[in-house]
């Protein structure tokens, strides 16, 4: 017994339709407890996951899948209270959150 | 960027038993309607201060499965949702579910948008805090 989010695959097919992650670095804002993440984070380089909700993050790394662990990085706050790298990134993603 | 959000209408609520699937009822989710509409507002003056551009748009469902009320109800407590559910509506998806093995969908449109900087910034996006 349980619930399950979109176990038809139409969000992944969204994303993957609209966005290459091959290779990008990436940074997603309220990614909550990683549910959108798993969904891309393997072809992406880099993915630093924002959401201001700590028991969230804490969900999100404790479900982390081992194929994304060297690439995603979970961190609590938001992109003004977070330092964000100079250097930037290829793709920001708004994550439910607008 | 690549923006997600729902769409601002209210999520339809489903049970289906075996094929045969019956719309009971909606979510009340003007909280999120509202927020929605004033987060398009300020992606859309983004693009008319020619900031942004959309590129590509898709609009999806959504669908939240869940195999019983109970289950449905602790997962939106654990979640905090601010939509609001009628209890009738829960009382007669329990009554539905009583006739048979089934489950429960919550369908929600979703929107996804890819939208890029225009020139006058390196193609390199990079995400600046707004504010005083």
């Amino acid at each position: 017994m349980g619930v399950s989010i979109d176990p038809e695959g139409t969000e992944t097919r969204i994303l993957h339709d609209l966005v290459d992650f091959r290779n990008k670095d990436v940074v997603e804002v309220g990614c909550g407890n990683g549910r959108m993440t798993w969904r891309y984070a393997e072809q992406a380089r880099s993915v630093l996951a924002l959401d201001p909700n700590e028991a969230l993050i804490a969900e999100a790394h404790q479900k982390m899948p081992d194929a994304v662990r060297s690439i995603v990085t979970f961190r609590t706050g938001d992109v003004q209270s977070v330092g964000l790298p100079d250097e930037g990134f290829d793709v920001a993603i708004l994550s439910w959150s607008l | 960027m690549l923006d997600v959000h729902p769409e601002p209408e209210h999520a339809r609520i489903l049970v289906r038993i075996g094929d045969v699937t019956r719309e009971v009822g909606k979510l009340d989710d003007t909280a999120y309607i509202e927020d929605i509409h004033a987060g398009r507002a300020v992606l859309a003056s983004l693009m008319q201060e020619g900031l942004f551009a959309r590129e590509r748009e898709a609009v999806f469902e959504h669908i939240l499965h869940a195999t019983d009320v109970d289950t449905w109800l602790a997962y939106r407590e654990e979640r905090s949702t601010r939509s609001v559910l009628d209890p009738r509506i829960v009382e007669r998806v329990r009554e539905l579910l009583s006739q048979g093995m089934g489950e429960i969908l919550v369908v929600e449109l979703g929107y996804a948008c890819t939208l890029r900087r225009l020139s006058g910034v390196s193609e390199r996006a990079s995400i600046e805090p707004t504010g005083e």
